[in-house]
């Protein structure tokens, strides 16, 4: 095999660690990166809830958007990035737009899902116990479409990591996928395996650890 | 099921144009309001949707966008066909044994959420930049689901039929067509369906990074030269394109699964 293209493990993993180290890797890749996520995920989880309760309440809305809805992600929504980047530059604003609009259609679904799972009594029950608007939104709709609403959560992280990382990786001057595509044009081969290798770590570490938040809370919720 | 069907063939016409103007309602508020907007911008980097259309139209006529279209469209066939196969033959063969998909399930997952577009130049290491790096790391971006859900569909099938099916000494041609198939066909739609789109993706991401020809290199080289109509009418081609074969999937899945399910 090519010693070019494939380097020891060994080599990959304490260039990786030592990446972690690196003040310059840190300020310019990692931090970015990660900050783009973690708003993404907050405007797409905000947006799709929003989007699915409205969705649920409105049957003209439904029959508007529920064919779109299950062929979206038909839809190579990526094909939008260079037209927002020659639109508002490269920088951090296509990429969280990008993100965020590739991740609110699974929150949305999933919320809508949810809310149509709730049994028929218990819709009957919040008109009996004459709650407000906000407190049957809050108090019972929500929480019942909990288990659904958590699976659109788990979604919504994994696909804001995922189109983060590909808009970093394909056009951008900064963050973990543009580390990669870097060190892959030049020829930086080491650098670009422990990269792979961070983004790889980072979101099966993520994935997991949100997972394993999510269960421990829904088992709170529901008795 | 046969009570439903003379109320289904009553309204073919009617219904079947009442729903397509429900579905072209939200492309039809998109245009209008890039049409306001570019109207409001009124700036030359804005362009509206007639004029970018009008690009479209240009690229359309030449023949190295033609080439990338059916350079796309190749490889976007070869590398669904390959995953479809695959992945449902991988996810049938692990979903039969209970001790090799508990082995299979939490890596196969992990390589589903995991963004794999960072792993492309190590194809191109190995590959080569040509079709074969494009074509595998479609195939690899679409397979995963389609095996997950397969094999998911498996380990849920009664294994008693299986069991009967042996008893009786069914031929191999019989236990496809009166077992597996009704079991497993709504899922391997889905999963069809869900394939095609990441295929697409894995694809156009691919041909956005390095490639000679394809959509994603068109839309990416017309960056540099900051040609935003025509960018703006290539995504709105592409979109078409996703679009038609995403919803004749959908059609088909919402058959197969009315079909099976009772």
């Amino acid at each position: 095999m090519d010693t070019f293209a494939l380097v020891p493990l060994s080599a990959m993993v304490l260039r990786a660690l030592a990446l972690l180290i690196d003040p310059v890797f840190l300020e310019t890749d990692l931090v970015p990166s990660l900050l783009s996520i973690g708003v993404s995920f907050v405007l797409a989880v905000g947006a799709g809830i929003l989007m699915g309760v409205l969705i649920w309440a409105f049957p003209w809305m439904r029959k508007i958007f529920d064919p779109w809805l299950a062929t979206y992600y038909a839809i190579p929504t990526f094909a939008l990035y260079p037209l927002l980047v020659a639109l508002m530059g490269i920088g951090v604003l296509p990429i969280v737009l990008l993100a965020t609009l590739f991740a609110v259609v699974a929150m949305i679904s999933a919320t809508v899902d949810g809310l149509d799972a709730i049994p028929r009594s218990i819709i009957r029950l919040t008109a009996v116990l004459r709650l407000t608007r906000s407190q049957r939104m809050f108090k019972v709709l929500l929480p019942a479409a909990l288990p659904q609403i958590s699976v659109g959560l788990r979604l919504a992280l994994s696909y804001s990591l995922i189109m983060v990382l590909a808009s970093e990786f394909v056009l951008s001057t900064r963050g973990l996928g543009h580390f990669i595509s870097n060190a892959y044009n030049d020829f930086a081969i080491t650098d670009m395996y422990a990269g792979v290798l961070l983004v790889f770590a980072l979101a099966l570490g993520l994935n997991s650890a949100f997972a394993a938040a999510l269960r421990r809370r829904s088992r709170r919720v529901l008795p | 099921m046969t009570t439903t069907m003379p109320g289904t063939a009553a309204r073919p016409l009617r219904g079947m144009l009442s729903s397509l103007g429900w579905v072209l309602i939200l492309p039809a508020v998109i245009l209008a309001s890039w049409a306001v907007l570019a109207v409001v911008v009124d700036s030359v980097v804005f362009p509206g949707p007639i004029e970018s259309l009008a690009r479209l139209a240009e690229d359309l006529s030449t023949p190295g966008f033609q080439a990338s279209i059916w350079s796309t469209l190749r490889l976007l066939a070869a590398g669904w066909f390959l995953a479809v196969v695959v992945g449902t033959l991988a996810g049938f063969a692990l979903g039969l044994s209970s001790f090799w998909s508990a082995i299979f399930e939490t890596p196969l997952f992990a390589l589903y959420s995991i963004p794999k577009v960072t792993l492309y130049p190590v194809f191109l290491l190995f590959l080569g930049i040509g079709d074969a790096s494009r074509l595998t790391f479609a195939f690899f971006h679409g397979v995963f689901p389609i095996a997950l859900m397969v094999m998911a569909a498996t380990r849920a099938l009664d294994r008693n039929y299986l069991k009967l099916a042996a008893v009786l000494v069914m031929p191999w041609h019989q236990r496809l067509t009166s077992i597996l198939i009704p079991a497993l066909l709504p899922s391997i739609v889905t999963a069809v369906r869900i394939a095609f789109g990441l295929t697409l993706l894995g694809l156009i991401l691919a041909e956005m990074f390095s490639a000679q020809s394809g959509l994603g290199r068109e839309l990416v080289s017309n960056v540099a030269n900051v040609q935003v109509d025509h960018i703006a009418g290539q995504v709105v081609f592409i979109a078409v394109l996703a679009v038609i074969p995403g919803f004749a999937l959908r059609w088909a899945e919402k058959r197969v699964t009315r079909r099976y399910s009772a």
